[in-house]
């Protein structure tokens, strides 16, 4: 996610994630920040959910926050690292179904990215790895979600997730 | 399906964002949302939208 100026390599880390959820939703992905000094924040659809196209009526809830650095490359100098994520899945009251968070800077006790199940008693955080849109998306098909073009969904989930192992310093995807 | 590119929105707009949310999840403004948070008054562990409000705050609010 490296681009010559902050501003595209804001472009390069936003347009994959836009290419993923209009494989499934109509809505903008949304940033507030081109400047290296100030983390940013990224909403899908105005920081409200969405429904997901399918007859489940799936909704999803995307954020995440980002901090634009030096790549130390010499021809994309600035990339785009990931500081925080929250993505959802709620069911078609949009009631929670399912959190993806990591948010460090909010819970100092909890720095690790974790998952909130809603069915579970209390609420619980079970560790996971990095999860990507693409992952949550892949969660979502099989809740009931439809891609509206599943070969389109296909190809674009395999090439962002393999642009991404390119240029992640963690987390990288098996 | 429309192709849609992401969106550059000025700070003034991200707080919107983030107010409206407050307002529309939590039933409270975004500067009672700072307030409370900041005065450790609000529980992430019992309000699972709490967490979703609270990633869109803007920096520097």
């Amino acid at each position: 996610m490296a681009g010559k100026t902050p501003a595209k390599a804001v472009r390069a880390f936003t347009s994959p994630i836009q290419s993923a959820l209009t494989c499934f939703a109509d809505g903008r992905v949304q940033v507030d920040s081109y400047d290296p000094a100030v983390e940013g924040v990224l909403q899908f659809n105005g920081g409200d959910a969405v429904k997901l196209n399918g007859s489940s009526r799936i909704h999803i809830f995307v954020s995440m926050r980002y901090q634009i650095v030096e790549s130390g490359v010499g021809q994309l100098p600035w990339k785009v690292h990931t500081t925080g994520w929250a993505y959802s899945l709620l069911d078609r009251h949009q009631h929670p179904v399912i959190d993806f968070h990591w948010h460090p800077e909010l819970t100092p006790d909890i720095q690790f990215p974790h998952l909130h199940v809603y069915s579970e008693p209390d609420r619980r955080h079970f560790p996971t790895g990095r999860v990507l849109i693409e992952d949550v998306l892949g969660l979502a098909v099989e809740m009931g979600a439809e891609p509206r073009d599943l070969e389109k969904w296909q190809r674009v989930s395999q090439k962002n997730v393999e642009n991404f192992k390119k240029g992640a310093t963690w987390g990288l995807p098996s | 399906m429309t192709t849609q590119t992401a969106q550059k929105i000025s700070a003034d707009e991200s707080w919107r964002v983030f107010d409206a949310a407050a307002r529309r999840l939590l039933k409270m403004s975004g500067e009672d949302v700072i307030r409370r948070w900041d005065a450790g008054e609000l529980d992430s562990s019992r309000t699972p939208e709490l967490m979703r409000v609270l990633m869109l705050r803007p920096s520097g609010r």
